[in-house]
């Protein structure tokens, strides 16, 4: 996400975490989950749209360039 | 007080999110001691905490892109996250440690950069430049008799090389 952003984009990250952990079958605990991050989304401590720097493209070839030599 | 601590200013990602309250309280506090904090322009994310753990080239990378756009801009860095703190001090770190590691990171993040950005901690620059006793100055509610059990985060403080910032400066305040 910080690939292609430049910054953190913590809703993606929970959603990316719970697909890949299986924590999103967990279906007792979905409601509670569902309920803490839509009062996290009003409070606006998530954000819904994922951030995005002028520099974005930079950050992709820093990647891309790193991950050749490091 | 009198004269005005100007730094350049690195929020962090989750201090723009989940950490919204603790921005606005730092930058509140910030304001209130009379330190100016001017937002570093089109900062990244610093890496923290997964980059290090992906690749050691990209962990100096990502913060020593937001240094060199400090140096540009002639600032010190005031960072506010515990976590990105010791990413920065690192970078710097192993930076002015080796020299041909440093003109690799220019290289990869196309942007000089001498690896001499003095990077604080908030809570270091309101001890250390602020100072207690013009804290204490401004203090409008004491919050004496409440007993408080202080957090900062182990990554602001150690490894002690790298961060030098001892804990007991802290526990000052």
């Amino acid at each position: 996400m910080v690939k292609f952003g430049g910054k953190t984009y913590e809703l993606g990250l929970i959603m990316f975490y719970m697909v890949k952990s299986g924590d999103i079958l967990k279906i007792k605990q979905l409601p509670g989950l569902i309920k803490l991050g839509i009062n996290m989304l009003i409070r606006g401590k998530l954000a819904f749209i994922p951030p995005r720097i002028k520099g974005k493209d930079e950050i992709k070839r820093i990647f891309a360039e790193s991950k050749k030599t490091g | 007080m009198g004269k005005t601590i100007k730094y350049g200013y690195y929020p962090g990602c989750s201090l723009e999110a989940s950490a919204k309250e603790y921005n606005l309280s730092m930058e509140e506090a910030a304001k209130l001691l009379g330190v100016e904090l001017e937002e570093l322009e089109d900062w990244n994310c610093c890496g923290a905490s997964s980059g290090h753990c992906t690749n050691y080239e990209l962990s100096l990378a990502l913060p020593a892109r937001n240094l060199a756009i400090a140096e540009k801009a002639k600032l010190n860095v005031a960072v506010a996250c515990a976590a990105c703190f010791l990413r920065f001090k690192q970078t710097n770190h192993d930076l002015k440690a080796n020299e041909g590691l440093r003109k690799k990171i220019e290289k990869l993040i196309g942007m000089n950069y001498s690896g001499n950005v003095e990077v604080k901690h908030l809570i270091d620059i309101f001890v250390n430049d602020v100072g207690l006793d013009e804290i204490k100055k401004r203090i409008k509610k004491p919050l004496k008799g409440l007993k408080l059990a202080a957090y900062y985060g182990c990554y602001l403080v150690r490894p002690p090389d790298v961060t030098q910032l001892m804990t007991l400066k802290i526990r000052k305040l």
